[in-house]
């Protein structure tokens, strides 16, 4: 019966280290989603959409803030800088991927979704000066 | 030894519970991940550092018949007739579907809000539009 009694301490324990490891993944999840899925730091509250298209693995990103504040990655820059950046990086994935076309890396455009459409346009037209071929607009997908 | 027996049992049956909870919310946690994760919509052959003046659009070698602008006061222009939301929606698949490419294209006065380009580009693609061309407007 102490033997038993015994097993039955294990399985608890064992139990009681699941719902640890279980609460530590959780907790991990949480606390690292942001910097597992955003490629910057940079906070933006990009819009929602129904059609996704672009996985953004490998991309630079291009964020505009609610106050027309422009970063390339996590820096702040302006737009003349922001189409020398571009390019510097294009070049530099076209070096390491001499198969790829020039401009190939893609650019994502994460706009805060209050911004006006200029402010966007501007970007792009930076970015695409940059020599880059592939942009996306950074969306969340909609649930509705 | 007996109520021994049960003071064991009872705290693995509350575990047992907490392991099910716990391993619930990171199976929810899992499956919101693509709700949570940034995308993209490609903005793929966007000729908003060419174009500059509208004249130039009649240079376009497509068979575009969806092109659409939004203005700043919100009223929107299909194929330059001021349309509502209602007639858009009723439109826009008809029209791409006499098509070859299903390419639309899309301008906005300065002024318009982000969200408001992203959604009409987003109902644009909805509708079965291959590339959705963003456009620039002289001045």
């Amino acid at each position: 019966m102490a033997k038993a009694k015994g097993g039955e301490g294990e399985v608890a324990q064992a139990v009681f280290n699941l719902a640890n490891i279980f609460a530590f993944i959780f907790i991990t999840l949480i606390i690292a989603s942001k910097q597992m899925f955003q490629s910057t730091s940079v906070e933006v509250e990009v819009p929602k959409a129904k059609v996704i298209e672009a996985d953004l693995e490998q991309s630079i990103a291009v964020s505009i803030k609610k106050d027309r504040t422009l970063y390339f990655k996590d820096k702040q820059v302006d737009l003349q800088t922001l189409t020398q950046l571009v390019k510097q990086a294009q070049e530099e994935y076209k070096s390491k991927n001499p198969d790829a076309e020039m401009g190939e890396q893609l650019v994502v455009i994460r706009a805060d979704k209050s911004v006006d459409w200029k402010t966007v346009l501007d970007a792009i037209d930076a970015v695409k000066r940059g020599g880059s071929k592939r942009i996306t607009l950074a969306v969340i997908k909609r649930t509705t | 030894m007996e109520h021994g027996s049960v003071e064991a049992e009872v705290p693995a049956a509350g575990l047992i519970s907490l392991t099910d909870v716990m391993g619930s919310l990171v199976k929810v946690f899992v499956l919101t991940i693509p709700f949570l994760v940034e995308s993209g919509i490609f903005v793929s052959r966007s000729m908003a550092a060419k174009l500059n003046r509208p004249i130039q659009q009649k240079q376009i070698k497509t068979d575009v018949k969806v092109s659409i602008h939004m203005r700043a006061d919100g009223t929107i222009e299909l194929n330059k007739k001021v349309v509502t939301q209602e007639q858009l929606e009723d439109l826009v698949p008809k029209l791409l579907a006499r098509s070859i490419e299903k390419n639309a294209l899309l301008s906005a006065d300065n002024e318009v809000v982000y969200d408001n380009v992203v959604q009409m580009i987003d109902f644009l693609k909805s509708k079965g539009a291959g590339d959705v061309l963003i456009m620039k407007r002289g001045g």
